[in-house]
Order: structure tokens, then sequence, then C-alpha cells
């Protein structure tokens, strides 16, 4: 098999333009073959999918609507039996529809959604000394069996945003407040670290099954979804770590190790991403976490003991982020030109 | 999926080679979306960094004083700066440093020259006025719908809160002349949106105003959804701001919503996408009809 020149790229209107801009294509051509494209795109189907997410996250925003609305006029039975009504009609359109089509995931994405509701409506009627941690965490184990049957990667989403949040909750209730400052709340430390470990396996979990071939999780912005979570995690992290270390009276020590630690993922997110299975925009997340940690840390340093108006540390911190963006920039392009030689010696 | 190859095989002038090269030259020079992204984020941080840096040196340095006059004058110099250099500049970084510098320096004028004892009226029109300076001076889509947005959205507060009829008791049911002039000002939207994207031809200087008006209608017809939501959470602690709101207000937001869906998808493909000059057309106007009989 011959290797794919630039030819056999998807044609797309952008690159339509580009290439008419360039004088490569006349300008009359490239209309008719933008009108051309234009009318070959499946509008329908795209119409289609995107008023029922509308429809089904408006029914869903009516249904909790209704209740908050209707509460005190509500009998007990009658909000169980509602609320656990829409879950099996949802259940019932999505089995007759099929778990395998569009429309039959999206009302299995919406049963599990109203799972919560359920629980929250549970929880009201039966008051019970349950804590927010346990009440979140028993709704992902609920919906687990739809979330693996369902094959559907918004779900899974949908389904580590809740484990997230329960795990989350089950660390705030150790913590009186959640001030990202590590040196008062060490165990602040402990809770995103955590967070930050699950969000690293759910990532490698999802990367190894894509190597295996389970084609119906390779969808890219699920790992990019998780790649920005993690760096969200550890880059509000780090920030904290370097805020509060570095202000004279607290040890430096928390965030040098801290930025170790940063340095390791951003490591991993290379050989992941730049060797193992090449992703340009997965690396350039992971850059924008590296340029926003080296500038929070190089203007913590340069800020750290101004007596008055920080007036020329303010000229130095513009210049060294044009440096450090720019050199960020710089790195991703020579990644870019990389993969493109690779993929034409492949 | 189409390939570049299946859509220029049927092409008039087949012009492969070319074409093949061209699109290898366009693979090295072309900045995909997310280091773009990357880009505008540096500017921005950079730019905020040098703001600061003007700001301390000029006000603190030179007025030596807390008045917030100098602010304003900075702000007014560095706008014009900004409208000059815009013109010079080329490529993403130094445009979004312009388009960074300029908001910011329009927020340091507002600032500067609008004491606290103003009014709303006061904002709404200076805020107006740069907006449709702005719109002529600063070539630049995004500053361009983001200060057209402002004054569009501006005059809808203003038009909506300020004392232009006689005050009455507060209530959620809007007073009558109200309602019919915040109407008049969502027909007059309407009607600019549909200014700015139906005639045939491309322009595109109107594309930026366009878009402001799409986002200002969602914004002004979906926003009583999370009012009512707001109001019903938190209402009974403010009693004399209970709102008394029609039930089909609820189907009204959705109904508007899924209109604006509709008109967003139709701007977004262009003249051409839904192929509007034929029946699309007619089932364009029959929406809207739609819309205006359940609105009125």
């Amino acid at each position: 098999m011959s290797a794919p020149t630039p030819l056999d790229q998807r044609a797309s209107i952008p690159v339509l333009r580009r290439l008419v801009a360039a004088g490569a294509v006349p300008v009359a051509e490239g209309a008719a073959l933008e009108q051309r494209l234009r009318r070959e795109l499946p509008w329908a189907a795209w119409f289609s999918r995107g008023l029922l997410v509308l429809g089904v996250t408006l029914i869903l925003c009516g249904i909790i609507y209704f209740f908050a609305h209707n509460w005190s006029g509500l009998t007990d039975n009658d909000k169980l039996v509602l609320a656990g009504g829409a879950i099996v009609a949802a259940l019932i359109g999505g089995t007759w529809l099929g778990f395998d089509t569009f429309p039959g995931k999206v009302c299995l994405f919406a049963a599990s959604f109203l799972v919560g509701g359920f629980i929250g409506v549970f929880s009201s009627i039966y008051q019970s000394t349950a804590e927010d941690w346990t009440v979140f965490a028993f709704w992902a184990l609920l919906v687990t069996p739809w979330v693996v049957l369902g094959r559907f990667p918004a779900l899974w989403i949908f389904w580590m945003a809740e484990l997230n949040v329960s795990l989350f909750f089950y660390w705030q209730k150790f913590l009186a407040e959640w001030d990202f400052d590590p040196n008062s709340h060490p165990l602040e430390r402990v809770a995103m670290l955590s967070l930050l470990l699950f969000n690293i396996v759910a990532l490698a979990v999802r990367e190894i099954a894509v190597r295996r071939g389970i084609a119906w999780v390779d969808r890219g912005w699920s790992a990019l979804a998780l790649v920005a979570l993690i760096y969200a995690i550890a880059t509000a992290q780090i920030i904290s770590e370097i805020v509060a270390s570095t202000d004279g009276t607290n040890s430096i020590v928390p965030s040098i190790l801290g930025l170790l630690v940063y340095a390791a993922l951003a490591g991993l997110t290379y050989l992941q991403f730049a060797r193992v299975r090449p992703s340009l925009p997965a690396l350039a997340l992971g850059m924008l976490g590296v340029c926003v940690t080296l500038t929070t840390f190089l203007g913590r340093l340069l800020f750290a003991d101004v007596k008055g108006d920080p007036v020329w540390q303010m000229l130095f911190m513009g210049l060294l982020t044009l440096g450090i963006f720019g050199a960020g920039v710089y790195l991703l392009r020579a990644a870019g030109r990389q993969f493109n030689s690779t993929r034409r010696v492949e | 999926m189409t390939t570049l190859r299946e859509l220029f095989a049927g092409a008039a002038s087949e012009k492969l080679t070319p074409i093949d090269q061209a699109l290898a030259v366009d693979e090295k020079t072309h900045t995909p979306w997310y280091i773009q992204a990357l880009v505008v984020a540096g500017a921005w941080l950079a730019s905020l960094f040098f703001l600061a840096f003007v700001c301390l040196v000029v006000d603190w340095h030179i007025f030596g004083d807390e008045n917030r006059t100098p602010i304003g004058v900075i702000g007014v110099v560095l706008l014009i700066a900004t409208v000059v250099a815009r013109h010079y500049v080329s490529g993403l970084f130094l445009a979004q440093c312009c388009l960074a510098f300029s908001l910011a320096a329009q927020g340091m004028l507002l600032f500067g020259f609008i004491p606290d004892s103003a009014g709303l009226g006061t904002a709404t029109l200076m805020v107006t006025l740069l907006a449709l300076a702005l719109y002529f001076l600063f070539p630049d889509f995004l500053h361009r719908m983001v200060t057209t947005l402002a004054a569009i959205q501006l005059i809808y507060w203003w038009l909506s809160w300020t004392q232009l009829f006689p005050p009455g008791p507060p209530s959620m049911v809007l007073p009558g002349s109200r309602a019919v002039l915040l109407d008049l000002y969502f027909l007059l939207q309407l009607a600019g949106l549909l200014w700015c994207f139906l005639p045939v031809g491309r322009h595109e200087a109107r594309r930026p105003l366009g878009y402001a008006l799409l986002f200002s209608l969602v914004v002004m017809e979906v926003q009583p959804v999370f009012v009512l939501w707001f109001m019903d959470t938190v209402g009974e602690s403010i009693p004399a701001a209970k709102f008394v709101y029609p039930w089909y207000a609820y189907v009204d937001s959705v109904f508007t919503a899924a209109t604006f869906f509709f008109l967003a998808v139709w701007a977004a493909g262009g003249k051409t996408a839904l192929d509007r000059y034929r029946p699309q057309w007619i089932a364009f106007g029959a929406f809207l009809g739609l819309f205006l009989c359940w609105r009125y």
C-alpha cells in the first residue's frame, strides 16, 4: 500500500480556502468546489443529532425544574413514581431505539443522569446520614452496567466526572475549608494527588484499550478531555504549592518536589503522545500547563522580595512570558514537523 | 468522508501536481488551532504584564496619586496607539496583543471617566459610541464582535431597568409600554441579523455584527429560564421581587432557543449550505412567522 499524501486528507472548507488564497486553485473553481463540498456535508445527520441533544438536555432540565418548582405540591409517592418513571421511560426508549444507535445511546445517557435525580428525591424523602461522597459514588455504581453496555464515550466521561466529584467530596469531609493553601491544610495535597492519580489511571486504561483495538474508545476528544482534566488538577496544585512555599516563611521543598512530579507528568505525556501514539493536540494541552507553571514559578521568584510597586518585575514578567510561550510554540511546531516526516516515511 | 483527491478529481482543471505541492507548503506553514490557542494564551498573559507595567509607571510614578482620571488618560493614549498599531501588525500573536490592549484600554477609559455617581445610561452611551467608532477603526473580527455585543447588551439592560416610565409597584410583570419597547428592540436586532446575513455576496464587515446580534438575541431570550430558576430558589427571601410569570414563558424560551439554534446552523453554513434560495427560504419564513405569532 502506498504512503498517504496530503491529497488523501479529509477535504475541508478551510483547507480549500487556503489553497485558493495561495493561488493553487482559481477563485471561481474554489467557489464551485466549496459549494460541492458543502452540498456533500452530512447536514441532515448533524442537524438531527444537534436537535436530539438539545431536546434531551432541555427535557432533563425541565424534569429537574419540575421537581424543584412543584416539590411542596407533590406527595412522596408522586415524587418517587415520577422520578423512577422517567428512568424507566428513558430505558424503554433506549431499548426500543437500540443501544448501538446514537439516539439509543443518548437515551441511556439520560437514564444515567436521571438516576441522580432519583437518588436526590429518595434521599430527600427518607432523610439519612449519608454523606455527599457516598451519594455520588452510589450513583456511579448504579449506572456502571449501563456505562459498560452503552460503549458511549460521553457516558464514560460523565461516569468519570461522578467519580471525581465523589472523590473530591470524600476528601472535603476531612477539610474544614478548601483554600488551596497546602501549608495550612496539608491534606489538600493528598486529595489533589489522589484525584490526579485516579485520572491518570483512567487515561492509561483508555490508551491501553485503544492499543488493543477497542474501536469505540478511540475518540480523540475523550483522550483530550482526560488530558485537560489531569493538567487542570496538576497545574492548580503546583500553582498553590509555588505560591505557598516561596513567600519566605514556608519551605521551598514541597514546591521543588511538586515541580519534579509535574516534570515527570510532562515526560509521560511526551512519551505517550509524541512517541507511542502521536497526538499534537494532547501535547499542546500539556505544553500549555507547563508554560503556565513555569511562568508562575519564575514570577513568584521575581516578585518574592519586592518592596514597593513591582514596576520592573512586571516588564520582566512580560518578556519572560513571551519567551516561555514562544519556546512552547517552537517545540510544538518541531514536534508537528517530526510527526509529518514520520508519516511520510511510513 | 470526501478526501481532497476525490474532490479535485471531478474539478474542471485537475492540477493535481501543483495542488499537491501547495498542500505540502500549507502543511508546513499553517498553524493548527491548538498551537494558535497557545499563542493566544501567551499573548494575553504577556499583554497583561506589560499593561500592569505601563499603569504602574505612568499612574503611580508620574501622577503619583490615586485619582481615577489618570487611568482614563492612559486608556485613551493606549487605545489610540493600539488602533494605529493594529493597522501595521500582522500575525496571530501581535493581533491578539492588540486585542488585549484595546479591550483593557477601553476598560481603563470607562473606569477613568465615568464616575460612580453616573447612571447606566452614561456607561451605555460611552460603550456604544466606542463600539461604533472602533467597528470602523479596528479591523478585527473578535474585537468588533465583543465590543458590539457589549453595547447591544448594555442597551438592552438600560431599556430594561432605566426609569423611562413612571415607577410602579415592583413586579416581574413588566409595564406594558416597557414590554413593547423591549419587543421592538428584539425585532430591531432580528432585522439587523437578517441584514448581516441575507444579502447576496460576501459582506465580511457585517459578520461580526451579525454574530454579536445572534449571541445577544440568544442571551436575551434564553435568560428568563435562568432568572426563573434563580428567583424560584431565592425568591422567597425577596417578597417584593416575587416573579409572576405566565406559564407559556417557559415554552417561549425553549422555542426561542430552538429558533436560534436553527438560525445559527443556517448562518454558519453561509449562502449555499442549506441552499436557502429555494424551499428552505419558505421554511425559514414560516418558522419565523410561527415564532412571532407565538410571541405576540
